[in-house]
């Protein structure tokens, strides 16, 4: 891996991050370290918190890969000692939330970094994250959320009636921290895409605090990071997700035949090809299999503002004969992260838009019309 | 050990299960509680342990805890906690 000055400083950074991660115990790297000026440093800190990377940024000013002032090398100790203490927080109340929904009877897999921490980095001190992620099974999805709200865990939101149905995941309060819990491995169009794989034919266990927990198998664990990288890239993309994609790449040849299996390979195409742009690489050579879901998903999530009739041909090649307003919505909500993205300011009124145009009932054409309206 | 804990950099810190609070562990508390190794003094370390946990109930982790508090081996750190996380799913 290059330290390529002309690359932006983020990439560099990710790119040693990652460089450190992947090389071998015995291999003494050669790589030059990247000197930061005090205000490059608050920078790199200002994005790492955002990215969810701070223990990594700390790993490698330890390990002399990223060189900043004293004083700021012992901000960044602080700062990781305080998001270490969250974490042992967060996952003593995941713990205690996922004993309540397997004494319920409830199958549980831990998604993302409650689950990459501990399988996949060789510390999981390294993996930050900010809230914990369970995947349940649809049809247990109610009963799930009804045992959290016994054993005193609410919904953040209320949704009324069998909306939660429209969103892949609810946000559930495990005593101040957030637990999402997923009835789908995915948001948008990709969520109903990956229904069709059978994510609880297998699983691999772990341990943590002495509690046995199933995770997801590393090829589903690659698309998951790999689609989160896709399907959040507008909104609420981590870095974090992109270093989960390097440390699972091993896994990427069974994670194709699964993800095109379920027609999810511009996913993964996409996925991979931003998580090595993020850290300076070249792509990898695109392995989705040659079909129209595949073409017109890649136009969507590969532009910045896809058309209106790229919008419909992808709905068109995606959806069943009787579409239902879900996943027209899954479809079309690209658009409306494009605006969030390039103007947080307008999200409340894309939402109330949305709400008046009820996309809760099967009336695309009213949904179509009224995003050709906003957008003129 | 069956309480959540991370340890980085040579900071260890660990739940406090009795108390639902994190603490750093220091030195030779590290070293008995994770395993951690604390290079240099640890029969030092280790003989001031265990005179702290001398007659201790092995399985009463919130009297240990609180007496390698007392004797400043674990330090509380949730004090220090970051700024609550905010998920991506219920963002109005």
């Amino acid at each position: 891996m290059t330290n390529d000055d002309s690359q932006p400083l983020e990439t560099r950074v990710l790119a040693a991050m990652i460089d450190l991660l992947t090389s071998k115990p015995d291999n003494d790297s050669t790589a030059e370290a990247i000197d930061l000026s005090d205000a490059d440093s608050q920078q790199i800190i200002d994005w790492s918190r955002r990215h969810r990377v701070v223990p990594l940024l700390a790993d490698a000013v330890d390990a002399g890969r990223i060189k900043v002032a004293a004083p700021i090398a012992e901000q960044l100790a602080a700062t990781v000692g305080g998001i270490m203490s969250a974490t042992v927080e967060l996952e003593d109340r995941a713990l205690s939330a996922i004993a309540v929904l397997e004494g319920a009877g409830i199958d549980v897999r831990v998604l993302k970094g409650l689950a990459t921490a501990h399988l996949d980095y060789p510390n999981p001190a390294l993996r930050q994250f900010g809230d914990a992620d369970l995947l349940v099974r649809p049809a247990q999805f109610e009963h799930a959320v009804a045992a959290l709200a016994d054993a005193g865990h609410p919904r953040k939101l209320a949704i009324r009636g069998n909306r939660w149905q429209t969103q892949h995941a609810v946000t559930i309060d495990i005593d101040g921290f957030e637990l999402d819990l997923h009835h789908r491995l995915l948001h948008q169009v990709a969520g109903h895409q990956a229904a069709a794989l059978d994510l609880f034919a297998e699983s691999e266990p772990y341990h943590v605090a002495g509690q046995r927990l199933l995770a997801l198998p590393s090829p589903l664990r690659l698309l998951q990071a790999a689609g989160q990288n896709v399907l959040s890239a507008r909104i609420d993309a981590k870095s974090s997700s992109d270093v989960d994609v390097h440390l699972l790449m091993d896994a990427a040849s069974e994670a194709y035949d699964m993800a095109n299996a379920a027609g999810l390979g511009w996913m993964l195409d996409l996925g991979l090809a931003s998580a090595a742009r993020a850290a300076g690489l070249r792509p990898p050579t695109p392995r989705s299999a040659n079909t129209v879901t595949n073409r017109y998903l890649h136009r969507v999530y590969s532009s910045a503002a896809p058309s209106a009739s790229v919008l419909a041909a992808a709905e068109a090649a995606v959806a069943p004969p009787a579409v239902t307003a879900r996943t027209l919505w899954s479809i079309i909500s690209p658009g409306a992260e494009y605006l969030t993205a390039r103007d947080r300011s307008q999200w409340d009124q894309i939402r109330h838009q949305i709400d008046r145009l009820n996309v809760f009932r099967p009336t695309g054409r009213r949904i179509r019309a009224g995003l050709r309206r906003r957008d003129s | 050990m069956n309480v959540t804990q991370r340890t980085l950099g040579g900071r260890s810190i660990v739940l406090n299960r009795a108390t639902s609070e994190t603490v750093e562990l220091t030195g030779g508390a590290a070293l008995i509680w994770i395993g951690v190794q604390v290079p240099g003094t640890i029969d030092e370390l280790i003989g001031d342990i265990v005179e702290v946990l001398e007659g201790a109930d092995r399985d009463n982790l919130a009297e240990n805890f609180q007496r390698l508090v007392q004797k400043g081996f674990i330090v509380p750190v949730s004090s220090a906690l970051p700024v609550p996380p905010t998920s991506a799913i219920d963002r109005p």
